[in-house]
């Protein structure tokens, strides 16, 4: 599993969003609004609900003004535009005014168990200012604008799990709604959304009560929910090593059952070759500011032109089709490769959609104190020969150092000859931390322990621990040296936000992207349309 | 203070880490600390009288007819040590721990290696005082020695596995031993400079687009 791939992966069908999108519309679920308490400029305070796996959630919506000069999206802001909370349960008034005492103080609040997640969002300037105005003038906002942005809000961090007090995650990992990796968030994500959606016919409409239009359905399908990303995310990936790899082994597992396919039905054929054609305009619609991700969508549109000349029905009646299509795809770039992989996953639910449940991690890496020295050695031969041959005498191979900076604890990456705080590291650096683990089994008795080896080396528990992991999880570790001075961060957050579901990945450094979520997806109110669950790669103009 | 296990967790182990425990037996004290918190009793005070008292590597262990005999250095690093020697002790072998200081934490360590495993541990100390751990269970005969004492740890096959009880909604944390911990953990992290604030993740300064 390496970086350049994995910067490479597009969402599909096993993302965490579409998951859950799935989910809601198999349990049919309503949502309603007890709470809006929105101002003429919409300011204030609302309330969603839903019922979902026979348990009420509530989303607890403030929104606030912002002065411009407060409006950032790093984690170092300390002001946003909107504030949320994912109640577990019904809010009550008393629990409603602490949550607006604490939600827009964000980290700076403190939270209870009752409530599952923290997030934030702020507009986007641009699109938000433009809908409002157009809607309230009586006329839908410019489509080219709704499609190059795509959304009226950026969420700039999701925080679950036990952060700034609210709910350990396994205190509701035991729900089967919420089981999935990351679900409780996504839910809160497509509920921001939704929010946006309703706070900008609200505003429009009291600013012109008789001349103003709600959005139309199709473009508001079409306006999702944006996200900026940094690098907290990277860190998660290589301290998760069991979660990794069930993301990776439920993609490959669906991929193998795919390619295993005999004999493709017509309708399939039909359906994957719109989905090609679908994927062709969304890439078509992709523009992004960044040099290096422009150049490999223009790639890309130039590489599924010549896909979509060679797949045709014709082609993919004889046996194998979806390997094939794989196969033909390998002479194109890792986006070519991996966006086929989505295409060729998104008509086989019944096939794939049960490896969804094996995504969650029950376990954590564990040490094997038993293991022998011997098999320890060989594990480090046999599945980290990427990491042993690095030559770390070369100042390249260890330029960059992770840490956590005292700044709001903000994830960083620095210079390791030209920045202070390199004591201070974080254990990103586990190719570097192999070697010193395969030094020392050099001068270790072979029929020793691990147990008894650990006793003369403590320092190396935590990679020893890594190690034994990877002999039961293929996918545990990213293959690469995360502290050279050509890992590229941006590559790992892709890699974690394509698992999300986001998409039209527009990186603004090497380590920082926007994205968007839910593009396409469903509003509430139209969650059980037939057409519904068909939105992956959407497009203005088409079916999603 | 109330608190969730996961915050709980994370800043024992940065609390170890900033007082130069290596990072694997950091992990292995912020997991313990979690799991006393969540069986009701005082797993920051246990983490981080241990964790202060430093991680210095034990002597090697000594093997005896009856399994092992850990000795010489009595710090919590050496809990570590003999509870991995139990899981790779032979059926009905024991490890003893001799002058041991943090009984609480062995008990937390215990816990974490049982339901890492699937495993259950008994343990005795001085002889006297007996405890069952399990994954999500604590069956404690009296309290704990509060001076060194003895140890003997046996691995038990897990008669049940329980499906993780019932979690408390909020963890309460006496709030000076809590500011103590947050005072070690904090030493892992870098002080913020204009140079770094610039090279870390984000756009320019402002976002009004």
């Amino acid at each position: 599993m390496r970086l350049s791939r994995m910067g490479a992966f597009f969402p599909t069908r096993l993302s965490f969003m579409p998951t859950l999108i799935r989910r809601l519309r198999a349990e049919r679920v309503e949502v309603t609004r007890p709470l809006w308490e929105i101002d003429a400029e919409g300011y204030g305070r609302a309330v969603y609900r839903l019922t979902l796996g026979g348990e009420r959630y509530s989303l607890v919506c403030f929104s606030t003004p912002l002065p411009s000069e407060k409006r950032t999206d790093r984690v170092i802001a300390e002001a946003w535009d909107s504030s949320y909370v994912l109640f577990d349960g019904e809010p009550s008034r008393a629990e409603i005014a602490r949550l607006e005492a604490n939600a827009p103080r964000q980290e700076a609040g403190r939270f209870s168990a009752k409530e599952l997640v923290l997030s934030r969002a702020n507009k986007s300037l641009r699109l938000f200012q433009h809908v409002v105005d157009r809607l309230a003038a009586g006329r839908q906002p410019d489509a080219a604008l709704v499609g190059k942005i795509g959304y009226l809000m950026r969420t700039t961090a999701v925080y679950g799990n036990g952060k700034f007090g609210v709910a350990d995650r396994m205190r509701i990992a035991g729900r089967p709604a919420l089981v999935g990796p990351f679900q409780a968030e996504m839910l809160t994500v497509w509920l921001i959304r939704g929010f946006t959606h309703d706070l900008v016919e609200h505003i429009a409409r009291a600013r012109n009560p008789e001349g103003f239009v709600p959005l139309d359905p199709r473009l508001k399908r079409h306006i999702g929910i944006g996200n900026a990303t940094g690098l907290g995310m990277a860190p998660f990936l290589v301290s998760h090593p069991v979660l990794l790899n069930n993301w990776m082994l439920a993609r490959e597992t669906a991929l193998a059952r795919v390619k295993a396919i005999r004999m493709a039905s017509p309708e399939t054929i039909e359906r994957f070759l719109a989905l090609l054609d679908r994927a062709r305009h969304h890439v078509d619609e992709w523009s992004v500011e960044d040099a290096r991700q422009m150049g490999r969508i223009r790639r890309l549109r130039f590489e599924l032109s010549e896909l979509a000349r060679l797949v045709t029905p014709a082609w993919l009646a004889p046996p194998e089709p979806w390997h094939r299509v794989v196969a033909a795809s390998e002479g194109f770039s890792e986006e070519c490769q991996e966006l086929m992989v989505s295409l060729v996953l998104e008509p086989q639910g019944d096939l794939v959609d049960d490896l969804t449940d094996g995504m969650a991690s029950a376990t954590e890496a564990r040490l094997e104190p038993a293991m022998a020295i011997r098999e320890l050695a060989s594990l480090v031969e046999r599945r980290f020969g990427w990491a042993t041959g690095i030559d770390f005498t070369q100042p390249e191979a260890d330029a960059q150092f992770w840490y956590v900076s005292e700044e709001k604890l903000e994830p960083r990456l620095g210079e390791r000859r030209k920045e202070p705080g390199a004591e201070k590291e974080m254990p990103l650096d586990v190719a570097r931390q192999v070697q010193s683990l395969a030094v020392a089994l050099k001068g270790a008795d072979p029929e020793e322990s691990v147990a008894a080896f650990l006793m003369r080396h403590p320092e190396l528990r935590h990679v020893t621990r890594r190690v034994q992991t990877a002999a039961h999880y293929a996918y545990s570790e990213i293959q690469e040296n995360l502290i050279a001075r050509d890992c590229l961060p941006i590559d790992m957050l892709r890699c974690k936000l394509s698992f999300f579901g986001a998409s039209k990945f527009d990186p603004k450094s090497d380590r920082w992207t926007r994205i968007t979520l839910y593009q396409g997806a469903p509003t509430a109110e139209r969650l059980l349309d037939a057409e519904a669950d068909d939105w992956c790669f959407p497009v203005l103009g088409g079916a999603a | 203070m109330i608190l969730s296990a996961s915050e709980i967790e994370t800043t024992l182990r940065l609390a170890a880490v900033g007082s130069s425990w290596p990072f694997g037996l950091a992990e292995e004290i912020g997991r313990a600390g979690a799991w006393l918190v969540l069986q009701g009793l005082d797993g920051v005070g246990a983490a981080i009288e241990a964790v202060e008292e430093g991680a210095a590597g034990p002597l090697p262990a000594e093997k005896t007819a009856g399994g092992w005999l850990v000795g010489g250095e009595r710090g919590p690093a050496s809990a570590v040590a003999a509870l991995d020697l139990a899981m790779a002790a032979d059926e009905g072998k024991s490890v003893r721990l001799r002058g041991y200081r943090h009984p609480s934490l062995l008990i937390g360590l215990a816990g974490v290696a049982a339901k890492a495993f699937g495993c259950g541990f008994a343990l005795s100390f001085d002889g006297d005082v007996r405890a069952d751990v399990s994954s999500d269970r604590l069956q404690l005969e009296r309290l704990l020695p509060e001076g060194p004492c003895d140890v003997v740890i046996a691995r038990r096959q897990l008669v049940q596995v329980h499906g993780g009880g019932t979690l408390p909604d909020g963890i309460e944390v006496d709030d000076a031993i809590w500011r103590k911990a947050k005072g070690m953990a904090a030493k892992t992290y870098v002080p913020a400079s204009e140079a770094s604030r610039v090279r870390g993740a984000g756009a320019g300064l402002l976002d009004n687009d």
